[in-house]
């Protein structure tokens, strides 16, 4: 009777599973997270970047420092999330609104020598500007 | 603040709105030679107040060289420390 010893055990059992288990390694490898277990990006659907602000007289604007100040629920600043968006380079978006740290809207007024100031203006003239608001009665 | 912004007249304009679209400019500018300013007095158009949410008079806005808003208030106002503090801080922004 033909007695299996250690030499044959692995011959003949261990050896054929380990390339079996090999094999499939490969197969699935490609594939599958190098732990065995999915992380949270892949776990995740991939989103865009939306911005919605939640005032309509909201928008967005380029170019200026982004400081948004934290009460202002109505801050949208633009993050490029996409895996192929540019790059953006020195430019960071502000909203534009009436809130400190906000980029101011564009306004009109007209000076009571007929004068018409824009806002455009002043700000092509990088004109810091001082608006003090006022009524008699 | 009349005095603070004499110091830096020449870097930050300073414009009174009326705070009201049916204030007259003429009551304004009224108003204005009477309490000795030297800042021109202007009429808001179209939209502006509703914009900047200008809802109560003596509402001051302060923007910087880039169109940033600096400062905003309402009723009070800052100390003379202050006001010069904000008035450097926008001059600063036009280098």
């Amino acid at each position: 009777m033909r007695q299996i010893g250690p030499g044959n055990f692995s011959s003949r059992v261990v050896y054929p599973m380990l390339g079996i288990a090999l094999l499939l390694t490969l197969a699935c490898g490609a594939s599958a997270s190098p732990t065995g277990v999915l992380t949270g990006s892949e776990l995740t659907e991939p989103t865009q970047a939306k911005t919605e602000p939640s005032d309509g007289d909201v928008a967005l604007k380029a170019g200026a420092q982004a400081v948004a100040e934290p009460s202002g629920g109505a801050v949208a600043v633009e993050v490029g999330t996409e895996a192929n968006a540019e790059p953006m380079v020195g430019a960071v978006a502000v909203a534009v609104g009436n809130k400190v740290g906000q980029q101011i809207a564009d306004f009109n007024i007209t000076l009571i020598d007929g004068t018409r100031v824009t806002s455009v203006e002043l700000l092509a003239q990088r004109q810091p500007t001082f608006l003090f608001f006022f009524e008699t009665w | 603040m009349k005095e603070v912004h004499s110091e830096f007249e020449n870097d930050v304009v300073l414009y009174v709105v009326s705070a009201s679209p049916i204030e007259s400019l003429s009551g304004l500018e009224s108003y204005r030679l009477e309490q000795g300013y030297i800042w021109p007095v202007a009429a808001p158009e179209g939209a502006m107040l509703r914009d900047l949410n200008v809802t109560i008079r003596s509402t001051k806005i302060a923007f910087d060289a880039d169109g940033i808003i600096r400062y905003r208030a309402s009723f009070g106002d800052a100390d003379v420390d202050e006001w010069r503090e904000l008035f450097a801080e926008l001059v600063a922004s036009k280098s």
